[in-house]
């Protein structure tokens, strides 16, 4: 900032210090690392080619994570096509050595990855981002008693899902 | 069985999602991402082309020697043993632990000078790299999945007899005909295992032929 007056940031500035938090809440929206890889690509071309917009707003990291989320958010179907969700887990076929908690979490993370996308959306950006409600919903673009809804319907799922799991065992 | 709260399920969700973060530190810089594999298939296409061009111009009816010629150029995971060897350690150190084997590893992701040396001084070397990472999870398919770390800090002290192993294993020390790794085991923040093992080649797999120097359990 010069009196007042904001500099433009240089993409490699903002992609050197976003980067790995990109990636993170892409890995947490699409539950694998190969998928959270393609979408933190797609966005940063795409902003590559628009950064003398981007560049010039006042917080452009932010602007990259909304990105990140539409990406995700319209990306989920051909996602879903193209990479099972956490394929890695296919190796885990028994907890028996892994503690109990351990184990919560591993299923806790396949229940995400069945959510809606919506959903896995809001829970992520409560739980991981910890943003508030409202601003939830300005980064996702609808009103906050959707967030809650949506954040309602999610925890549901996972509540009965992880009880479930629990009556299995 | 009750159902969990909201307030658990977030809790659990903020631990699930801690837990998961490190899955990104495996991955290069997104920037610099893929220009290697771009770089080989660009080369694969050359290689193909040319065999036919080859072909083409001696009038020889044949197929192209397409597959000869990939099969001879030896990729980054092919041109060194060394994940063979780091596996190798690994499985031998697994085997030398009592009770049922574990299904996930945290292993450092780099080498450390001393691993294998229970009185300490431990110095992180430079990471491995992808091929090399991919080179020893290959290696252990079916025997464990590994989960690669950075530091060893608290990765499974909160979850007390969770039978997952911390592997720290030290780079490889070529001698006149072997080869000699330091390894260490650290489980449940209690039980920890150092040692160097001796390794020979035979029948063209590495195969552990003994230890070298101390090897200590706490």
């Amino acid at each position: 900032m010069t009196d007042g007056v904001r500099d433009d940031v240089s993409f490699d500035e903002v992609v050197a210090s976003n980067e790995r938090r990109l990636l993170r809440l892409a890995l947490m929206l699409s539950g694998g690392v190969h998928s959270a890889e393609d979408l933190v690509q797609t966005v940063l071309a795409r902003a590559h080619r628009r950064w003398d917009r981007i560049g010039s707003v006042e917080h452009p990291e932010a602007y990259l994570r909304t990105m990140v989320l539409n990406e995700f958010l319209s990306w989920r179907r051909r996602l879903k096509n193209r990479e099972l969700p956490l394929a890695e887990f296919a190796e885990t076929p028994t907890t028996e050595d892994i503690s109990g908690r351990l184990a919560q979490r591993d299923a806790a993370w396949r229940l995400l990855a069945n959510l809606p996308r919506r959903q896995r959306a809001v829970l992520v950006l409560r739980f991981y981002e910890d943003l508030p409600d409202d601003e939830i919903a300005a980064v996702l673009d609808c009103s906050p008693s959707t967030v809650r809804s949506n954040a309602a319907r999610g925890l549901a799922t996972l509540r009965e899902g992880l009880a479930g799991r629990d009556e299995e065992l | 069985m009750t159902k969990p709260t909201d307030d658990e399920i977030g809790t659990l969700l903020r631990e699930t999602f801690a837990d998961k973060e490190n899955l990104v530190e495996h991955l290069p810089e997104a920037t610099k991402h893929r220009r290697t594999p771009v770089l080989l298939a660009a080369a694969a296409v050359l290689l193909i082309l040319g065999g036919i061009l080859y072909a083409a111009g001696r009038g020889d009816p044949s197929p192209p020697p397409v597959a000869q010629a990939t099969e001879t150029v030896p990729t980054a995971q092919t041109q060194s043993a060394d994940p063979l060897i780091w596996a190798t350690g690994i499985e031998g150190i697994l085997e030398r632990e009592p009770g049922t084997k574990p299904i996930v590893l945290y292993v450092l992701d780099a080498p450390h000078e001393g691993a294998g040396d229970p009185t300490g001084g431990r110095v992180r070397g430079t990471p491995f790299t992808e091929a090399e990472r991919v080179g020893i999870e290959n290696a252990l398919a079916g025997v464990a999945r590994i989960e690669w770390i950075r530091t060893a800090g608290n990765e499974n002290c909160d979850v007390p007899k969770s039978r997952t192993p911390i592997i720290t294993l030290a780079p490889i020390v070529h001698k006149d005909g072997h080869v000699e790794l330091g390894i260490s085991s650290w489980y449940d923040c209690l039980a920890a295992h150092w040692l160097t093992f001796r390794l020979d080649q035979k029948a063209g797999s590495w195969q552990i032929t003994g230890t070298v120097g101390p090897e200590a359990i706490s």
